[in-house]
């Protein structure tokens, strides 16, 4: 008995002196008991450059402070002109998701590739909605899906939720990513497209505050068509929209 | 033997064909924009340019280029009323109607800031948006269409806007085990007139020691409402071994270090499920000694 609690108290103690330190992080900041230099704008040169079209400052020997003062004007590429050697790349493939043909009653799937690539400045948003749902020249429209709302699991343009019934009907979509918000990432989970038509908001549906990255994610269509749903030929708009992580 | 060599002369033709054929793939969207942000600080009356780069490296498409709003949250508004006037396309001139951007073209376009003396001194939330028009078909199908966006910050003020921001939130647990995480929810929100960088660290000090976390320089609009997030891959976590009682710092800087923001909290650390498990360690040990040595 004395023995196990001998042991157990060395482990206790020997396991608190290894880890008593939380592991130190890397700051930015130069220090000493005299000074300490904290992150600001440490500037090189103090003129201005200017030509047809451009116009670029160059901060050397000057605050901000001090030039704007001085000429009326500042500008900067992002955080301490960390933007202004960046830059954000988008990509989507395909322009079209041609969902020919159809069949009332089995469901399509068909997949969208977003490829997201910035610089020095960190983060960027994705947002995703439809102009409208997906409508014919008569007006004839193929409902937003509302997942297995029959099963008592709705989903809406901001929750996901399962479809997996034959009997729901519609146009949703999944993203798989690791940028993704986690109910996004669900399998067989859903939601219909935010609307321009209804005033709704695009969602975001890939998002990142980190810089130097490459991102991917697969946005998965799937259109179940009603039986009673009128043959014709339907249409809509995807909008992918990127923004620089402000 | 003959129908050997048939079957060799076949393999061969479709080796050859496949390595030489073009690869078929289905047409993309691929634009990258140079910079991502332009901040401006201007006085009534003065004017200054900004060039933008977009280059394209998917395939041939209609594209058009127009100033969009911003929201106090950084994202597209529908608000075309306020849509600057003193912010032009200076060159090309045609890019605000829809023009053929082919494959591996590039696009210099140059913008033009000139704040009249009489405008409101104020933070102007713009971007500069370059909109993709789908393609239409004869099929059911959905058209996508591409924006990519270049926010333009605005300050049009004579000697500085007034900037101020509060902590709005500034959550943790009082008590963790000493192998948790500690999870934080921290929100800073802008309080002033202008938008600003937040620099600085949390400071975390123990009984022993200490640490810094530095953060991630976001930017917080006027009247934005933002977390704060670690520079590190766990934005909003810090892991290690702690035990005893912790003070956490929080110690901002509003841009350049004028303005300070700082708030303390204090947590404790227990290694609790670590002693649970010892307690019923020991409790078998001595249940199972009294077995032994009495196993009636």
């Amino acid at each position: 008995m004395i023995k196990t609690l001998k042991y157990s108290l060395i482990l206790i103690f020997g396991f608190c002196l290894l880890n008593l330190r939380p592991s130190l992080a890397g700051a930015q900041d130069m220090s000493s008991e005299s000074y300490q230099l904290q992150g600001g704008n440490f500037n090189i040169t103090s003129e201005s450059g200017t030509s047809s079209p451009a116009r670029l400052i160059d901060q050397i020997g000057q605050t901000s402070a001090q030039i704007f003062s001085a000429k009326g004007i500042l500008l900067q590429s992002g955080f301490l002109n960390k933007a202004s050697g960046s830059s954000l790349n988008f990509t989507v493939n395909p322009v079209i998701v041609n969902f020919d043909p159809l069949t009332a009653g089995e469901a399509v799937y068909k997949d969208i590739f977003i490829v997201v690539e910035n610089g020095d400045f960190p983060g960027y948003s994705v947002l995703l909605s439809q102009n409208q749902p997906l409508t014919s020249q008569t007006g004839e429209q193929i409902p937003d899906t509302v997942c297995d709302a029959l099963k008592n699991k709705p989903c809406s343009v901001y929750k996901s939720n399962l479809w997996q019934e034959k009997l729901s009907y519609g146009l949703g979509y999944h993203v798989k990513s690791q940028n993704t918000p986690r109910e996004f990432n669900k399998e067989y989970f859903f939601r219909p497209f935010s609307s321009l038509s209804k005033k709704e908001l695009p969602v975001v549906f890939m998002q990142s505050v980190e810089k130097k990255i490459k991102n991917s994610a697969v946005v998965t269509l799937k259109l179940h068509l009603s039986p009673q749903q009128a043959i014709s030929i339907y249409q809509n708009e995807l909008i992918f929209t990127a923004i620089p992580g402000i | 033997m003959k129908y050997n060599k048939t079957v060799l002369l076949n393999l061969l033709i479709c080796i050859i064909l496949g390595k030489f054929a073009p690869a078929a793939r289905a047409q993309s969207l691929s634009l990258s924009l140079t910079p991502p942000l332009t901040e401006v600080m201007i006085k009534p009356g003065k004017a200054i340019s900004q060039t933008f780069t977009l280059i394209n490296n998917g395939d041939d498409t209609l594209i058009k280029a127009e100033f969009k709003t911003l929201n106090e949250n950084g994202n597209l508004s529908d608000q075309e009323e306020k849509i600057i006037p003193w912010l032009e396309i200076a060159s090309p001139s045609l890019v605000a109607e829809p023009f053929l951007f082919k494959k591996g073209e590039q696009l210099k376009l140059v913008v033009n800031i000139h704040p009249p003396a009489d405008t409101p001194q104020q933070d102007y939330y713009q971007s500069l948006a370059f909109i993709t028009l789908p393609v239409a078909g004869r099929h059911t199908q959905s058209n996508i269409s591409q924006i990519l966006v270049s926010p333009i910050l605005i300050s049009v003020t004579e000697s500085g806007l007034p900037k101020s921001a509060k902590i709005a939130k500034f959550n943790f647990p009082s008590i963790i085990d000493s192998f948790d995480s500690l999870n934080i929810d921290l929100v800073l929100k802008n309080t002033g007139r202008a938008f600003f960088h937040i620099n600085g660290q949390l400071l975390l000090k123990g009984l022993i020691g200490r640490a810094k976390y530095p953060i991630i320089p976001r930017i917080h609009l006027s009247g934005q409402e933002r977390e704060i997030l670690l520079d590190s891959p766990q934005t909003k976590r810090i892991s290690g071994f702690f035990l005893g009682k912790y003070s956490l710092i929080a110690d901002f800087a509003l841009d350049e270090g004028s303005i300070k923001i700082v708030e303390e909290k204090v947590f404790f650390a227990l290694p609790w499920k670590l002693l649970v498990i010892l307690t019923v360690i020991i409790i078998f040990s001595l249940a199972w000694n009294k077995y032994r040595t009495n196993p009636k």
